[in-house]
């Protein structure tokens, strides 16, 4: 499976305005939008928000975890993410926006997986075969 | 000039509870002479202001239908002048009626269930369009809305710090406008009203009390509460509120701020309002809401601050809403992952750089514990 990794321009995207209730989203480049592919290594469904874990597979072959925050669960269950949304192993494409340092976290704004799930604003997103 | 504390209650009707005391909270600057401003000494801001907006929900950024709750300042043009007066006025006249009412548990009204926000998802407004800088500007003195501004340049800048972040609880009145499940345990001498967030739950004294004396007295994110039954109708007055923030981008408040609050259930689909389906169920219209009057007084505001606020019954009918309506334990430590940069601005650790705390192998590290 080839994992990829693109950047794309805010500027091409419709991107829903991701609520940050707990904090503000200063943290996040919301000047960049990376879609990032990888295998699930866990999701934690926790207050005061959601983290999803991702290996996420370079171009030079390294393996580095990224995170990805969530909603809190009172938010994520009022569309339908349950705390076995995803699962480790699954494999996801992910849209996020990075933090502006560099360092592999960043917000979640839409994901797929090869379970057939779908969150947030994914469109355009596929898993790779 | 009336005199300042206490004064007993002599004769009380049937069924009214003994609350022997009425005004004099600790520290009361005006007795019981809580008659309103005079509207000669006054100009309301709503005359100054005519774009300034009243009707906005404090648990909503767009306006609803109020069925009981009135966006009316209480207390006349200019309102009363402290929350003492305010609340003994309302004490008043429930006892001119034979109240309070003494409940038993049987006779408390049925607030039972899980309990959300009007708009439920939405990142919630503590006054709506009152909530714009201008507008709330307005309602400070000049020193706080010189503070209010330099704030709100530090928000718009990513250089404030909001306490919850850091999972400091949040203060009262802003319990209100935090999402998550809402929970009201009420008994006939008190009434615990609780946020998901934080797992915070307010106690409401209804058993005759008064706060506690200046010894005593602290200031906490939720305040202390005192309150009395007026049939169907729970009022509330809190003090001891620690200082902080209304909302993110909203003036800060003082540790003498004092609340007064009125909570009573109603039946909005009865009444004729024109409610939409919420998120849970999705033909599910609520017929419980209750709708609070609150009103905020503080030394930085010229006026009192007045808003209404609904929440209304979650569906949890069938076992597939109850799978998904329960309240979640509110761990914020464990599920924080910020931090404050040297730059001071608020960022978020990536995978391997917070230790896992939760790890009881890191309890007993002997090489941490003993660095």
């Amino acid at each position: 499976m080839k994992m990829t990794t693109k950047l794309t321009s805010l500027a091409a995207l419709i991107i829903a305005l991701p609520a940050f209730a707990h904090h503000s989203g200063a943290m996040f480049d919301d000047q960049v939008t990376l879609e990032l592919a990888g295998t699930v290594t866990h999701f934690d469904y926790v207050n005061p928000h959601s983290w999803l874990y991702v290996n996420i597979e370079t171009e030079d072959g390294e393996v580095v975890e990224w995170g990805f925050e969530l909603d809190a669960p009172p938010r994520l269950r009022r569309v339908g993410i349950s705390p076995n949304f995803w699962r480790e192993g699954d494999r996801v494409m992910v849209r996020t926006r990075p933090l502006k340092d560099g360092r592999p976290a960043g917000f979640l704004v839409g994901a797929v997986s090869d379970q057939g799930k779908t969150f947030g604003n994914a469109n355009g997103l596929s898993v790779d075969e | 000039m009336a005199k300042q504390g206490v004064r007993t209650i002599l004769a009380l009707g049937a069924g009214s509870v003994a609350l022997g005391l009425i005004a004099g909270g600790p520290g009361s600057s005006i007795g019981v002479a809580w008659a309103q401003q005079s509207t000669a000494e006054c100009v309301p801001l709503k005359a100054q202001y005519p774009d300034l907006g009243t009707s906005q929900s404090i648990s909503a950024r767009r306006e609803f239908t109020t069925v009981w709750g009135s966006y009316e300042l209480p207390g006349g043009p200019c309102g009363y002048r402290s929350a003492e007066a305010h609340y003994n006025s309302l004490l008043e006249d429930a006892m001119s009626r034979g109240g309070p009412t003494e409940h038993s548990i049987t006779s408390l009204p049925d607030w039972s269930g899980h309990w959300g926000t009007e708009n439920s998802t939405g990142e919630l407004a503590i006054v709506g369009l009152n909530s714009s800088p201008e507008g709330m500007a307005a309602r400070l003195t000049p020193d706080a809305r010189e503070q209010f501004l330099f704030d709100k340049r530090m928000w718009d800048e990513d250089h404030a710090i909001d306490p919850i972040s850091f999972c400091l609880p949040p203060n009262f009145p802003r319990w209100f406008t935090e999402y998550g499940y809402r929970e009201h345990f009420l008994t006939p001498d008190k009434s615990l009203l609780g946020s998901e967030m934080v797992n915070e739950f307010r106690r409401i004294f209804t058993d005759g009390r008064t706060h506690p004396s200046e010894e005593w007295m602290t200031n906490e994110w939720l305040g202390y509460s005192i309150g009395f039954w007026d049939d169907d109708v729970l009022t509330v007055w809190t003090r001891g509120i620690k200082e902080g923030i209304l909302q993110r981008n909203m003036p800060r408040q003082t540790n003498q701020m004092e609340t007064i609050e009125r909570w009573r259930k109603i039946n909005p689909v009865e009444a004729g309002v024109d409610i939409q389906a919420n998120t849970l169920g999705a033909a599910y219209i609520p017929e419980e809401r209750i709708e609070i009057e609150v009103t905020m007084y503080d030394p930085t505001f010229v006026e009192p601050w007045h808003t209404v606020i609904a929440y209304y019954k979650e569906d949890d009918r069938t076992p597939e809403q109850k799978e998904i309506v329960w309240p979640h334990q509110w761990d914020c430590v464990e599920g924080s992952q910020w931090f404050i940069t040297d730059e001071g601005v608020v960022s978020q650790y990536a995978p391997g750089e917070k230790p896992d705390i939760t790890n009881p192998d890191f309890w007993f590290d002997e090489d941490y514990l003993h660095q």
